[in-house]
């Protein structure tokens, strides 16, 4: 099933020019995290100390996902798509394990920390929207199937809720990044 | 020059225009969030947000268009990023702060 659905999205890559590029300036390295991060940036000088924890969670969930995909990783190497099968790549040959997804796992963790602070806020709605459509991206480039993305959505998502679940644990952590943050006036 | 020489010279210019892409596009941003703190104010108010949208929206294109090959080749990723992120965005703050003790300092 996992492969079908790869097929189905990966099979519609290289018809037609305008969607292949659209999915790859969303599925590269550096659009979507930056534009997620930039995200977080507005919180921390837009918001109030709350959203300045937020912020710094949402950091330490990012961490706690790579560090889920790094375990993950020891455990089971998945191959990537194109080593297996015949597809339509629009992308570099990634060498690392295709499950998870290391960068939805990434993306989710942190835009999933900051709607988990306000979940009517529209920073946090684009962020997760941002983050669905890079891992639907990457199916389409050709370098990840569904269940990579899913997997690292979820690891995402762990990852935030388990640094939401320590946060009162993580009060002297946090508040000595935010003490270092106002002394080196970034804040 | 080996082909492993070629690649981390191709590396070190993505990463330095990654950076300078980035710097100028929190420069706007932070233009944006100025809006609501003065404290962070260098461009009069009616100049705010068309300057912001430019500086984010050019920093953008032409980081985009400039390194597109460069993108789609291995490049910095993951930790690489994130520093590059962090030390531009710090330097966007600081030099933020300086333009608007510098204009606000002379238009007491």
């Amino acid at each position: 099933m996992d492969y079908g659905l790869f097929e189905a999205i990966n099979g519609l890559a290289g018809r037609w020019t305008v969607a292949d590029e659209f999915f790859r300036f969303f599925a590269n390295d550096y659009i979507v995290p930056t534009a997620i991060v930039a995200m977080l940036v507005i919180d921390w000088f837009r918001g109030a100390l709350r959203a300045r924890r937020v912020v710094v969670h949402a950091i330490l969930a990012l961490l706690v996902a790579n560090l889920i995909v790094k375990l993950s990783n020891l455990l089971w190497y998945r191959l990537r798509p194109f080593t297996l099968h015949d597809v339509t790549l629009l992308f570099y040959y990634p060498s690392d394990s295709s499950f998870p997804s290391n960068s939805a796992a990434a993306m989710w963790a942190m835009a999933w920390a900051l709607w988990l602070r306000d979940r009517r806020s529209p920073l946090g709605r684009m962020a997760l929207l941002l983050a669905a459509l890079m891992g639907f991206s990457r199916i389409w480039v050709g370098v990840h199937y569904p269940a990579d993305i899913v997997g690292g959505a979820l690891v995402g998502i762990i990852a935030a809720t388990l640094v939401e679940r320590v946060r009162q644990r993580l009060r002297p952590l946090t508040y000595g990044l935010l003490w270092l943050a106002q002394r080196l006036r970034l804040a | 020059m080996g082909n492993e020489s070629v690649v981390l010279w191709l590396s070190a210019e993505l990463a330095l225009g990654y950076f300078i892409a980035v710097t100028v596009g929190m420069l706007g941003l932070l233009q944006g969030v100025a809006v609501q703190r003065d404290d962070l104010r260098w461009l009069p108010t009616a100049w705010q947000w068309p300057v912001a949208s430019l500086l984010v929206v050019g920093a953008v294109v032409v980081f985009y268009v400039r390194f597109y090959a460069l993108i789609f080749v291995p490049g910095p990723a993951g930790l690489e990023l994130i520093l590059l992120f962090g030390g531009a965005t710090a330097v966007a703050v600081w030099l933020t702060r300086l333009l608007a003790a510098l204009v606000q300092g002379r238009g007491r």
